[in-house]
C-alpha cells in the first residue's frame, strides 16, 4: 500500500487518536502497542511503510531500543522513523545517530500532525 | 534526564554540623592551625554543595516525569476535542459519543494524576489530612467494582470481586480507601496481560479489629531488584527512557502514605512471571491516639535501626547522619 504508516505507542487512546486523524486523510494506519510486535511485523513485511511513528517511552522496549534493533538490519536502512514524544528536552544529536528524521511532540494540534506527517512521508533520506 | 533508581539514592548525606566544634579534637596535643580549620570547613562546604545538587537533581527528575505524564492524557483530551469540531465527525453520533467518553476517561485520569502529585508532596511534608466518617465498605466495594470491572474485562483478563458478608460499618476515610484501591488495581491492570485480577475485602479471622483488603493479579510480578525500593518516590523511574508503568511512579509511595495515614499497614508478595498480591489492613475504628502511638513506636524503631547503622559507620569523631527526603528524621528529631 502506498500510504502505509506504522504507529507505535503503549497508550491506546493516543493510538486511536492518531489513527482517527490520519486515516481520514487517506493514510493506511497500522498500529502496535509495543516494540517487540512492531519489529516482528516489520521483519515479515514485503514493503516497508512510508513512515514509522515510534513512541519513545514504552514498557520493556523503549523507542530507542526499537530503533537500535532495527538499525542492525540492512533491510531497514531506508525506513524513515520519527519519534513520538512528550519530552521536550531531547538530545537531538544522540537521536540523529539512530537515523531518526524528526519528532512529533505530544500534545499536538491535529492539523499540524497531518502537515508534519505529509512532510515526513515526502522527505527523502540521504 | 538523570533519574533515580533507588530509595538509597534518595537519602542524601547531610554534612556534619558545627564543623568548627571538632577542629583540633583529633589532635589534642597539637595546636589548632588555620590549615586544619580550612580543610574541615572546605569539606563541610563541599558536602553541603553535594547535598544541594542531589536534591536539585531529584526535583528536576520529578518535574520532568510529572510534565511527561501529564501530557499523555492531555494529548487525548485535546486531540479528540479537536476531532469533535469536525462536522463530519459530529454527524456520526456513535463515533462522537465514543470520543466524548475518551475525553471523559482522560480527564479523570489527569485529575487523579494531579491528586497523586499533590498528595506525594503532602506525604513528604507530613501534611496529609483525613476526613473520618462512617464508611460503608459495601459502597466502597461497589464503586471499585463499577470502576474497574469493565476495564479488566476489556483487557481480556478475568475480574474477581469479593466482599465478605456482614462486614461492619467502619470509621475511617472512605476517599483514601478508594484512592488506595484505585492505585493498586490500576497497577495490576498495567502489569497484567492475562489471567485474573481480584479484589477481596474481608475481616481477619482472629477479629483483631482490622479489615483487610487484597488486590491480587497474575501479572508479570516484581523483580527482586525492584522490590526493596517499591514504596519509594519516583520508583518507576530509571536511567533509560523505558516506561515502567502508567502514572508518575508515585502510586505505591502514595498508597503507603494513605494507608499509614488512616492507621493501617501495606505489604505484598510477588514472584516474577506469576504475579503480585498487595494487601493492606486498616482499623475498624479510626483512633488518632493509637495511630500516633503506633507511629511513634515505628519512628523509635526506625531511630534505633538508624542509630545502630550509624554506630557501625561512625568514625572516631563523627556519626554519619542521613537526611531522608521522604520526611522523618530531619535535624535528628
Amino acid at each position: 500500500m502506498d500510504n502505509k504508516i506504522v504507529v507505535v505507542d503503549d497508550e491506546e487512546d493516543n493510538i486511536e487518536l492518531v489513527r482517527a486523524v490520519l486515516s481520514s486523510k487517506g493514510f493506511e494506519i497500522i498500529t502496535f502497542t509495543n516494540g517487540k510486535s512492531t519489529i516482528g511485523y516489520l521483519e515479515g513485511c514485503d514493503e516497508l511503510p512510508k513512515l514509522l511513528i515510534l513512541d519513545m517511552r514504552m514498557p520493556e522496549m523503549s523507542g530507542i531500543d526499537v530503533c537500535r534493533e532495527l538499525r542492525k538490519n540492512r533491510k531497514f536502512d531506508s525506513l524513515k522513523i520519527v519519534f513520538f514524544t512528550a519530552s521536550s528536552d531531547l538530545d537531538s544529536n544522540l537521536l540523529k545517530s539512530y537515523g531518526v528524521i524528526g519528532f512529533i511532540y505530544k500534545p499536538f494540534d491535529i492539523n499540524q500532525l497531518v502537515e508534519q506527517v505529509r512532510k515526513y512521508v515526502k522527505m527523502t533520506v540521504a | 534526564m538523570v533519574l533515580i533508581k533507588s530509595e538509597k539514592k534518595e537519602k542524601v548525606k547531610r554534612p556534619k554540623r558545627n564543623p568548627e566544634k571538632n577542629i583540633g579534637k583529633n589532635s589534642k596535643n597539637n595546636p589548632e592551625t588555620n590549615d586544619e580549620k580550612m580543610i574541615i570547613l572546605t569539606r563541610y562546604l563541599e558536602e553541603s554543595a553535594e547535598r544541594l545538587k542531589e536534591l536539585d537533581r531529584q526535583k528536576d527528575a520529578f518535574l520532568d516525569i510529572a510534565a511527561h505524564e501529564l501530557k499523555t492524557p492531555i494529548t487525548s483530551i485535546q486531540g479528540f476535542a479537536q476531532l469533535l469540531q469536525d462536522e463530519a465527525v459530529l454527524r456520526d453520533i456513535e463515533k462522537s459519543k465514543h470520543y466524548v467518553s475518551l475525553i471523559d476517561h482522560n480527564t479523570n485520569r489527569l485529575y487523579y494524576l494531579i491528586l497523586n502529585m499533590i498528595d506525594a508532596f503532602k506525604i513528604i511534608n507530613n501534611e496529609l489530612k483525613h476526613n473520618i466518617e462512617c464508611v460503608n465498605l459495601y459502597d466502597v466495594f461497589k464503586s471499585a467494582k463499577e470502576k474497574f470491572e469493565e476495564q479488566i474485562i476489556s483487557k481480556g483478563i478475568t475480574p474477581e470481586f469479593y466482599i465478605e458478608d456482614n462486614v461492619p460499618t467502619i470509621t475511617s476515610d472512605s476517599e483514601k480507601i478508594s484512592r488506595i484501591l484505585r492505585n493498586l488495581i490500576s497497577n495490576s491492570i498495567n502489569y497484567t496481560e492475562s489471567g485474573t485480577i481480584s479484589l477481596r475485602i474481608f475481616r481477619n479471622g482472629n477479629n483483631d479489629g482490622y479489615i483487610q483488603f487484597e488486590v491480587k493479579d497474575t501479572g508479570r510480578g516484581i523483580p527482586k531488584e525492584h522490590q526493596e525500593f517499591l514504596f519509594s518516590t519516583f520508583h518507576q523511574v530509571d536511567a533509560s527512557l523505558n516506561r515502567k508503568s502508567g502514572g508518575a511512579g508515585l502510586g505505591l509511595f502514595i498508597s503507603k502514605g494513605l494507608v499509614e495515614n488512616i492507621g493501617g499497614k501495606i505489604w505484598y508478595e510477588s514472584s516474577v512471571g506469576e504475579g503480585s498480591t498487595f494487601r493492606f489492613n486498616i482499623p475498624l475504628v479510626y483512633d488518632a491516639k493509637t495511630i500516633q502511638e503506633m507511629k511513634d513506636k515505628e519512628d523509635a524503631h526506625q531511630e534505633t535501626n538508624n542509630n545502630h547503622k550509624k554506630a557501625n559507620e561512625a568514625d572516631d569523631e563523627y556519626k554519619n547522619e542521613e537526611y531522608q527526603i521522604n520526611g522523618g528524621n530531619e535535624d535528628g528529631q
